[in-house]
C-alpha cells in the first residue's frame, strides 16, 4: 500500500538534513520503536479511525505525498494524544508487554497474559477494545481464546 | 484350504492323544481387513482433526499479525510523506542553486517531469540537435521520480563504506555503536 520505494544507491549514500520547509506546518514525530508500536497497533485502529480512513481516502485518489500532508499530521497528532494517554493511565502494563514482544521475537501470541493486562487496563482506563476484521462469526477471537494450541 | 481338515488315522503313542498336526494351517481370526483400515484411518482422523484446529488457529495468529499491521500503515506512510516531501524540496533546491549559476540552459524546472526537456523528441527519440522538446510525462497524474540528481562532490553523499580506513587495510567496522571504537564517526547517526 505503501507508495514509497526505497532508493537504490549506486555509488554512495545520501543522506539529508535539511528540514522540512517553513510552509509546511511542523508536527512532532511518533519516536516509538517496533515493539511498542506492535502493541498499540489495534488500539491506535479504534482510537484514530476516522483520521486514518480520511488519510488512505486521500491516498488513494492521488499518489502525490504533498497533498495529503495535512491529513498525514492529523493521523501522526491522534497518535501522539494516544501515546500520552497510555503514558499517563496504562504505563506499567503497556511496558510490560512491549518488552515481552522484544524478547519473544515480536509474536503476539507467545505474550498473552501482558497483553490480557494491558488490555483491560486500556478498557477499563481509556474505553478502547481490540477487535480483529474478518474473524469468522462465531469464532472466540484467537486472543480471547482461553486454551490456544499455540502459546 | 478350510478349516476342517480330516487326516486319517495316525500312528501315535498313548500319551499323544492329540492328531499330529503337520498340515499348513492359518485360521482367518482377527479383524478383517476393512476393520483394520478401519481402525487406522481412525487413528489418522484424531490426529488430522487436531491439525485442522491448529491450522485455523494458525490462520487466525496471521490474521491478526496482519491487521495489526495494516492498522499502523497510515501513521508510517504519513511519517514516510512528511520525510519524502522534505527530501524532495531539499534537492529541489540544491538544484536550482547549482542550475542558476549556469548561463548554458536557460528555460528548466527543477525536479519536474511534466516540463518540456530539449532533446527529447516525439515517442521518446534522443534529439542531438535538441531542437524538439517533450515533456518526459504527458499523465495528469503524480509521477515519482525515478532518478534525483545528487552532486558528486556535495556533503550530502556519504560513501558507502565510510567506516574503512583504506581501501586496501580495512579498519574494524562499527557493530552496534562499540564503546571502543575509535575510527571515523557515523555520520549518518551521529550528531
Amino acid at each position: 500500500m505503501t507508495t514509497h520505494r526505497e532508493g537504490i544507491f549506486v555509488d554512495g549514500l545520501w543522506v539529508d538534513k535539511t528540514p522540512l520547509p517553513d510552509s509546511i506546518p511542523k508536527v512532532s514525530e511518533v519516536g516509538l520503536t517496533s515493539a511498542p508500536l506492535e502493541s498499540i497497533g489495534f488500539h491506535f485502529a479504534a482510537y484514530c479511525k476516522p483520521f486514518s480512513e480520511d488519510f488512505m481516502l486521500c491516498k488513494n485518489s492521488t499518489q502525490d505525498p504533498e497533498k495529503c500532508l495535512k491529513e498525514g499530521r492529523r493521523v501522526t497528532r491522534c497518535a501522539l494524544d494516544l501515546i500520552n494517554k497510555l503514558k499517563a493511565n496504562c504505563d506499567e502494563e503497556w511496558k510490560k508487554h512491549w518488552e515481552c514482544l522484544d524478547k519473544k521475537n515480536h509474536h503476539l501470541w507467545q505474550c498473552r497474559t501482558q497483553e490480557r493486562e494491558f488490555n483491560d487496563c486500556v478498557f477499563k482506563k481509556l474505553g478502547i477494545t481490540k477487535t480483529i476484521p474478518d474473524t469468522p462469526e462465531g469464532q472466540t477471537p484467537v486472543h480471547l481464546k482461553e486454551n490456544p494450541f499455540i502459546k | 484350504m478350510s478349516s476342517a481338515y480330516s487326516i486319517g488315522a495316525q500312528d501315535r503313542p498313548p500319551a499323544m492323544p492329540e492328531t499330529i498336526k503337520f498340515t499348513r494351517y492359518f485360521p482367518r481370526r482377527g479383524p478383517s481387513g476393512a476393520v483394520v483400515f478401519a481402525g487406522a484411518m481412525a487413528i489418522m482422523g484424531v490426529g488430522w482433526y487436531y491439525v485442522a484446529q491448529n491450522n485455523a488457529e494458525r490462520r487466525e495468529l496471521r490474521r491478526e499479525k496482519a491487521w495489526n499491521r495494516i492498522s499502523l500503515v497510515p501513521l508510517l506512510q504519513a511519517e514516510t510523506d512528511r520525510d519524502l516531501v522534505r527530501r524532495l524540496h531539499s534537492n529541489a533546491a540544491s538544484e536550482s542553486k547549482i542550475m542558476d549559476g549556469s548561463n548554458d540552459v536557460k528555460e528548466w524546472s527543477a525536479v519536474d517531469l511534466k516540463t518540456p526537456v530539449k532533446g527529447i523528441g516525439r515517442y521518446g527519440v534522443f534529439d542531438e540537435t535538441r531542437q524538439q522538446a517533450t515533456p518526459v510525462y504527458y499523465t495528469e497524474r503524480y509521477v515519482q521520480p525515478t532518478y534525483l540528481f545528487v552532486a558528486p562532490d556535495s556533503e550530502q553523499v556519504i560513501p558507502a563504506q565510510w567506516w574503512r580506513g583504506s581501501k586496501f587495510f580495512t579498519l574494524n567496522p562499527p557493530y552496534h555503536n562499540r564503546a571502543d571504537w575509535k575510527g571515523k564517526k557515523d555520520p549518518i547517526n551521529d550528531e
